[in-house]
């Protein structure tokens, strides 16, 4: 146990030393003798000091020294330690990153900072916004996260010491100069983990593949009036973003073997969501994607609960509306984070998706959920989901953007669209294993002590001890004033006059 | 009968006689020299006759031989009665045996032992032996007697006095014959100085008067540590006592009592300190003795009721 203030309990122990001194050293009228030569002794003082060994009232003593000292021992601002230390390394997962609990504890097994460190995933620890499962691309929101949970952690935990940020990372590109800024705010090192360069590449393929697009006004390629492109807008900026993303990839496709080409056909569906028909399955090996006009997909469904006013009350599946005004400032996919110069305004984020699907997975390091998403925004929220359905998959691209736009004509939309465009069950995110240490900003931990202190709410302050703890101090000073009631009414008593 | 406590007193002071310190004026035949020349069988001188002498007092045979007419002379013997003038004021019931340790005497205690002593010493050379005294339960008075019992009866009398009060002493004395011997027994707290005023006066008429002032030793040893003194008499008096003042008080209680037996003396009265730590057989002894002044106790002296 330490004290913030350990002067103002030293303060308290002087002064019940004084007050037990003088308890000593009364001043009272001595006892009365009889004497009948007492015109003989020297007229002086009636008082006296009364040197005594045992102090007179003890229970005056006692309760103005305990009074004393509870209030001292109030004042000083005591804190509750514990001799055991335990470390706690902070994980933020970004999206696009495979992990679990397990697979993230092995992975910093071998690391110097965090090696028998209890393990935390940030997004998980936090009541996730919708949508969010893991961290952010998004510095200042991963941040805030991360010393906003440090600060429970370390409130909730009295045992824990130090505390380090790892930042598991998707993408090995971007500018670093947000991380950097909001580094400073986390009071100790902060580690990286990121894939190699050239981990978002797709593994070398020993057949050609050629990619035809194929505009439908259905996912299934049903024609509703007789054509497929029944129902497809002219002069589509996204139509026109495939086939050139298409030609691209074709292009790059061409260095790879030529004894053998497989054309897959990319089934591109525009209609509005209020049209479109949902299907139980897919042609083997069939690519969909469904990419709404006003990029909101088909509507979700509530598994427990009703959504009200567009906000989730219980349990969520699928796609919601997004809170009116709510934007994000990139949107990441294969590692490519489009953003920079770009409104943020272009991407219609009206939508999002909720619950993925985590259920464990039986092989290690890959996902194979009903669910994948393959692109996120910058905060975290799904953009892009990938479902299987048969042999063949479907995806959804709940982003809207304006027509005439030529973002997705830019590199940076290149992530986004070799995934559009890739096989299905493409592998969409990094394998943990596939992460690497990339950088550390310092070699020591966060101090638990720097997150102690301040307001728990407050997102940049420290801890207080668990609610118990909390409230000692005040049960102190309580417990001085309820003892120098009583001193009062003893002295009170013991002062009375007897009839 | 006096009291069965006082039966080792009384043993103690058998055969002791107690004569005056001066002689005596003309009384009943006694024991004390008298300023009368009479007829008793101790012869002192012959002195020529002269017209009118008793002729009874005629030496015949001196006549017979010288042919010459001388009377014998010879001292007379007189009794004088003895009067106890006993101080019996709230200050003479220091210290209260209840409240000390060992129960010690108090100093009414003391001067009755005395007072009893004197009285059958008086009493048994035939003096008339008288009592006054004052206290809590008004003034006591037992008439100068010489029949038996007299000793007993001034001794219950002295037992059935509650001490306490401030009653003054003058007034008492003025009953008492001027030819008296007069025994006074006191603190000297109370009306000291009236007091000494009317032994002073008394002293002057020829009487004798002799002043035993009875000093505790309790008063002489303080008791250690801090206490407020206060005067049973005078409630207005009151004073801190601890190892401080004890010197200084010694000092002002020296020099009162020596201030007291000068004043005493001076006046042609007896007087002597009674110290309670003395045993008031060799206080009645000394006193007797005239030796009075100088009396202290010895190492060897307890306060058993035994020696007393």
């Amino acid at each position: 146990m330490t004290f913030a203030s350990p002067f103002v309990l030293g303060i308290a122990a002087a002064a019940a030393l004084v007050i037990a001194g003088l308890h000593l050293l009364s001043v009272r009228r001595p006892p009365e003798l009889l004497l009948p030569t007492a015109r003989f002794l020297p007229a002086t003082e009636v008082r006296a000091v009364s040197r005594t060994r045992t102090p007179s009232d003890l229970l005056l003593l006692l309760l103005r020294v305990g009074a004393l000292l509870a209030a001292g021992f109030a004042l000083a601002g005591p804190r509750f330690t514990t001799t055991r230390a335990e470390r706690v390394a902070l994980v933020g997962v970004e999206p696009g990153v495979l992990a679990d609990t397990a697979a993230v504890r092995r992975l910093l097994a071998t690391d110097v900072l965090t090696a028998n460190a209890r393990v935390v995933l940030v997004a998980e620890s936090l009541s996730a916004p919708t949508g969010t499962m893991l961290a952010s691309y998004d510095a200042a929101q991963l941040f805030p996260r991360a010393i906003q949970l440090a600060a429970r952690t370390v409130r909730d935990d009295l045992a824990v010491d130090s505390l380090a940020l790892i930042v598991l990372r998707a993408h090995s590109t971007g500018s670093d100069s947000a991380w950097s800024a909001w580094r400073s705010a986390w009071p100790g090192s902060v580690v990286t983990y990121s894939p190699p360069a050239d981990a978002s590449q797709p593994p070398p393929r020993r057949v050609a593949r050629r990619v035809v697009l194929v505009p439908v006004a259905a996912v299934d390629g049903t024609p509703t009036n007789g054509s497929p492109r029944d129902g497809m807008p002219p002069d589509d900026v996204v139509e026109a973003s495939f086939r050139w993303h298409a030609a691209r990839v074709n292009h790059n496709d061409r260095s790879a073997s030529d004894t053998a080409v497989v054309v897959d056909s990319i089934f591109l569906s525009r209609i509005p969501s209020r049209q479109f028909a949902p299907r139980d399955g897919s042609l083997p090996g069939r690519v969909s994607i469904y990419w709404p006009l006003d990029g909101a997909p088909n509507m979700g469904a509530a598994i427990n609960g009703t959504p009200a006013n567009g906000a989730t009350t219980g349990q969520w599946r699928g796609w919601q509306a997004a809170p009116a005004g709510d934007t994000a400032s990139a949107l990441v996919a294969g590692g490519i984070a489009m953003m920079g110069g770009w409104p943020v305004a272009q991407f219609g984020r009206w939508n999002a998706f909720v619950d993925v699907d985590t259920s464990p997975n039986t092989e290690a390091d890959t996902l194979a959920p009903r669910w994948q998403p393959f692109a996120w925004w910058s905060d975290g929220r799904v953009a892009a989901i990938e479902q299987y359905a048969g042999k063949g998959c479907e995806r959804t691209v709940a982003v809207m953007v304006a027509q005439g736009h030529d973002i997705l004509l830019s590199p940076a939309a290149n992530g986004l669209f070799d995934r559009l465009l890739a096989p299905c069950k493409h592998p969409a995110s990094v394998a943990i294993a596939a992460l690497s240490l990339r950088t550390a900003s310092g070699t020591t931990l966060a101090p638990a002590s720097a997150f102690r202190g301040g307001d728990p709410d407050d997102i940049m302050g420290g801890a207080t001890p668990n609610r118990v703890v909390r409230w000692i101090p005040s049960l102190l000073l309580a417990l001085s004033l309820v003892a120098l009631v009583a001193e009062w009414r003893v002295r009170r008593i013991a002062n009375a006059p007897s009839i | 009968m006096a009291s069965q406590n006082d039966g080792p007193l009384l043993d103690a002071l058998r055969g002791v006689r107690w004569p005056a310190r001066r002689v005596v004026g003309a009384a009943l035949p006694g024991a004390h020299r008298s300023t009368q020349r009479g007829t008793s069988g101790e012869f002192t001188e012959y002195r020529l006759y002269r017209q009118g002498d008793d002729p009874r007092q005629l030496d015949w045979k001196l006549l017979a031989r010288s042919d010459r007419a001388f009377v014998r002379l010879t001292n007379d013997r007189a009794v004088v009665a003895t009067w106890f003038a006993i101080d019996a004021s709230l200050s003479m019931a220091y210290p209260d045996a209840s409240s000390t340790p060992g129960g010690a005497l108090s100093k009414w205690a003391f001067a009755r032992a005395i007072a009893v002593g004197l009285a059958a010493v008086a009493h048994a050379s035939g003096d008339p032996v008288g009592l006054v005294t004052t206290g809590a339960n008004g003034p006591q008075r037992l008439s100068a007697r010489t029949r038996r019992g007299t000793v007993g009866e001034l001794a219950r009398l002295l037992d059935a006095v509650v001490v306490g009060g401030a009653h003054a002493l003058t007034p008492l004395l003025s009953a008492i014959p001027l030819r008296a011997r007069l025994v006074i027994l006191t603190d000297l707290l109370g009306d000291a100085d009236d007091v000494l005023r009317v032994a002073a006066q008394r002293s002057a008429a020829g009487a004798i008067v002799e002043c035993l002032h009875v000093v505790a030793r309790e008063e002489l040893e303080l008791p250690v540590g801090a206490f407020l003194a206060r005067d049973p008499e005078q409630a207005t008096v009151e004073r801190t006592m601890d190892r401080r003042t004890h010197e200084a008080y010694r000092n002002r209680f020296d020099a009162f009592r020596t201030e007291r037996a000068r004043l005493w003396r001076a006046s042609g009265a007896g007087y002597a300190e009674a110290r309670t730590d003395v045993p008031a057989t060799r206080v009645i002894r000394q006193l007797i003795a005239g030796r009075g002044r100088d009396v202290a106790p010895s190492a060897a002296e307890s306060f058993t009721p035994e020696g007393r």
